[in-house]
């Protein structure tokens, strides 16, 4: 009898509104492959698009972290950066001879180190988000450009590392199957986890969530070392991906990232975010430089396209949202 | 007539909120608008005010059809509505606030020693004192709601809309408002009046218009109306009762606090809860009710004094602390500082219990639906889903979940402060029993209310604070003398 009742009350509208948003973006994306198929032969092949699933995979990784800061209500404009400090951490090392593990060890402490960094600055300092990661990114691209003295490190490439980025296993690559394993276990922590109500909980009302006995300074340290240490494997594996860490690499990614997680559904405000919203949003925004790109058109459009996209997603939600106001 | 609406119809989604209502206004009346949470008077000021249109029905103001198709336009028609607070500019100071919709200017700028001279006179003849130069946002919610009413006097309305308007004002600000809208009638104006106190609709309003399901139940005039019979009207339940049979409390010491302070608001407070009590705590604003509730929280970091919980002394650095040694607070404010409105109404249940329902770092999302089940069946929660969003809910079932919270985590001591403010009574009755039986289950209750009907119905020891020092204890018999130990 309770458990019917549980049943009954629990079905239903779970989670209705942001799988309405997803629905919305697999039917673009549906509809820009039918729309492609038409116009390029080579859009709708197995090698093109496991190709731009690759390219998207480290907007995606960003975006993960992006989709936890901006749900407890923050930005982390930092991730860009703290992608180059690991990258660049990890090959100096390896170029310096050091074995592979404590490289990429080191690299991904660095990560996470800088984003635990931000995370004291807005709880201790009560600096907020946008003006600490502000400072972290001029400041951590400073570091690089002075690190490198603005030559790109090369000559890391050691055989163990290349795999990561540019090996496969069953013919999957291995950024993508990196990627993957990162999402499955985000969405289980985002999902079902006291982390991840906790944080859902804070961005929706910070003063609930100290009266409920939510540590929140503790939380939000968790938050954006998280941040810190998704950017760092999109680092390190990119860093094996290109073979060389130019210091202004990374530059920009932060918005990508932000986008990725909007267009996905994850709300600026705080207290609601789509890990697969956000899968979805990297991939769209890749698709889009694809498809431009297999139609020859300038890619100076691109960015304009993807403002647009932006737009109308960021759109429609708010026009249904108004459609059923009470 | 002033005013007339007429067969009115409002749907949501699919859902009929107003069917065929009608309403209807005079000149000079203070006319009551009440129901239940989610009876639809809300609904219905809405539409008059122009927020959203009826799907049918005709609205006559002064013999000629209106339909406003946005606030602005109902208030250029006379429609003032004085909101809770909400609508006030809080980087603005209280000056430009009141004058925001007609800045005294001198050579085209804006002539602000004028604008605050002018504001403090106004507050001169309402008898308040507030400086007109502060902003909003360091004003209190009840030194807000002034300001809106300093802006409503300076109107030139012909009908104010107000929703639940003493709910947050303290005695003095209270007689103010009374007065403001006795002139107002008597300068010939109309005031629709939203409340889920009866006696307020008794003593200070003309007629009454009661909605139930939205639909109209009643229209009558308050003289030679009951208490009783409009609680019936308004619930449709005759043998409603408010208050449950008090449950006697144990004689085993819960909670002993001895010697706190705070300064400057709270000086040696000493006293002592038992299991299966309810001891009430009540004062004026600005007694320290809030913050005694807040230190004992562990909100507030305490100068001195030290607090037992089962004879144990306890140091709570934070509320996290409290939380984890069994303490539950239901805010006043549950809409700023106690629900997570875009979560469900299950995620707003459990948050402070989610390190008990984890298998490993995982949630246990089975275990969690079978608490939130049961505690919504015990609550008695009205919802369409446990997934529901919880702003969808009405009022009294938002603060059940408020409760219902402290319940999953286990708490043993509840503090409520004002848990019934601003609740329709068939939610009240709901949340005493509830207080009830926590307390017959041999918890212990801190109950901070004003309401003196409340503390009588519910406690048998009531403490009253005064300038933050406790200056009396009184026991069931003396409670005809709590308004007179308040003043």
């Amino acid at each position: 009898m309770k458990l019917n009742a549980a049943t009954e009350l629990g079905t239903g509208k779970i989670k209705k509104k942001i799988d309405r948003q997803l629905i919305g973006l697999l039917i673009f994306v549906a509809a820009m492959m039918v729309v492609m198929t038409c116009l390029s032969e080579s859009f709708l092949t197995v090698s093109n698009l496991t190709n731009v699933f690759r390219q998207s995979v480290f907007i995606m990784l960003l975006g993960f972290g992006m989709t936890f800061v901006l749900t407890t209500g923050g930005i982390d404009l930092s991730v860009g950066v703290m992608l180059a400090l690991s990258g660049g951490m990890t090959g100096w090392l390896l170029s310096m001879n050091v074995n592979i593990v404590p490289a990429i060890a080191a690299g991904l402490l660095i990560g996470v180190l800088v984003g635990a960094g931000n995370g004291l600055m807005i709880t201790k300092l009560h600096i907020t988000p946008f003006i600490a990661t502000l400072a972290t990114m001029s400041i951590g691209r400073g570091v690089m450009y002075v690190w490198t003295n603005s030559i790109p490190f090369r000559n890391y490439m050691v055989g163990g590392f290349r795999f990561i980025g540019q090996g496969d296993i069953l013919g999957l690559q291995f950024p993508i199957i990196i990627a993957i394993v990162a999402f499955i276990i985000l969405q289980f922590v985002y999902r079902c986890t006291p982390f991840g109500r906790h944080v859902t909980a804070y961005g929706s009302n910070e003063e609930a969530a100290k009266v409920s006995g939510i540590h929140t300074d503790k939380l939000l340290i968790k938050v954006y070392a998280l941040s810190g240490l998704m950017a760092a494997i999109a680092g390190i594996t990119l860093a094996s991906r290109l073979e060389t860490v130019h210091p202004e690499m990374g530059k920009g990614y932060e918005l990508d990232a932000i986008a990725a997680a909007i267009i996905g559904g994850t709300s600026l405000s705080g207290g609601k975010g789509s890990l697969v919203g956000t899968v979805l949003g990297a991939f769209i925004i890749y698709l889009i430089s694809n498809a431009l790109n297999l139609l020859n058109i300038d890619p100076d459009w691109e960015t304009i396209v993807k403002g647009i996209i932006i737009l109308i997603v960021v759109g429609v939600e708010f026009l249904s949202h108004r459609g059923k106001k009470e | 007539m002033l005013l007339a609406m007429n067969h009115i119809n409002k749907s949501f989604s699919g859902n009929p909120v107003l069917k065929n209502v009608v309403f209807e206004l005079e000149n000079a009346e203070i006319h009551a608008l009440v129901g239940l949470n989610g009876a639809g008077k809300s609904t219905l000021v809405n539409i008059l005010s122009g927020v959203f249109p009826a799907d049918s029905g005709i609205i006559i103001l002064d013999g000629r059809r209106i339909a406003f198709e946005s606030p602005r336009e109902a208030l250029a028609a006379g429609i003032f509505t004085v909101y809770q607070a909400t609508n006030l500019l809080p980087d603005l100071t209280v000056a430009e606030n009141i004058f925001l919709n007609g800045m005294q200017k001198k050579h085209g700028l804006i002539d602000h020693k004028k604008m605050e001279e002018d504001a403090r006179a106004q507050f001169e003849r309402m008898g308040y004192k507030l400086e007109a130069a502060k902003k909003i946002k360091e004003l209190s919610i009840s030194e807000r709601y002034m300001v809106s009413t300093a802006r409503a006097y300076l109107s030139n309305a012909r009908i104010f809309i107000l929703d639940e308007p003493m709910i947050n004002l303290a005695a003095a600000e209270k007689e103010i408002f009374v007065r403001f809208m006795k002139e107002m009638r008597a300068q010939g104006r109309s005031i629709i009046y939203i409340t889920h106190n009866i006696g307020e609709v008794l003593s200070l309003c003309d007629r009454v218009t009661v909605l139930r399901d939205g639909k109209n139940v009643a229209v009558c005039s308050t003289e030679s109306l009951s208490e009783n019979r409009l609680s019936y009207l308004i619930s449709g339940n005759e043998s409603l009762r408010l208050y449950p049979p008090k449950t006697a409390r144990e004689d085993k010491i819960l909670l002993e606090i001895s010697h706190l302070s705070l300064e400057p608001v709270l000086h040696d407070i000493s006293f002592r809860l038992y299991a299966g009590e309810i001891l009430g705590i009540t004062g004026l604003t600005g007694s320290g009710r809030t913050a005694l509730i807040k230190t004992i929280f562990g909100e507030f970091e305490k100068d001195s004094g030290c607090l037992k919980l089962r004879g144990e002394e306890l140091e709570l650095k934070n509320a996290t602390d409290a939380v984890n040694h069994g303490f539950g607070y239901v805010n006043e404010n549950r809409m700023d500082a106690g629900l997570f409105l875009d979560m469900g109404v299950a995620a707003n249940l459990t948050i402070s219990a989610l390190e008990d329902i984890r298998r490993g770092i995982f949630l246990d999302l089975r275990q969690e639906m079978e608490e939130v089940v049961d505690q919504s069946i015990e609550l008695n929660l009205k919802m369409d889903s446990l997934h529901q969003e919880i702003r969808f809910l009405s009022g009294g079932n938002q603060q059940k979940v408020m409760v219902g919270r402290s319940l999953i985590s286990n708490a043993s001591i509840l503090l409520l402060d004002e848990p019934t403010k601003g609740i329709d009574i068939v939610s009240r009755s709901e949340i005493y029993i509830v207080m009830n039986e926590l307390a017959a289950a041999g918890k212990g209750i801190i109950l901070v209310s004003a309401d003196m009907d409340e503390l009588a119905g519910l406690c048998d020891r009531v403490l009253v604070l005064k300038n933050g020092r406790i200056t009396a204890e009184l026991q069931e018999k003396e409670f005809s003398c709590l308004a007179d130990m308040l003043a």
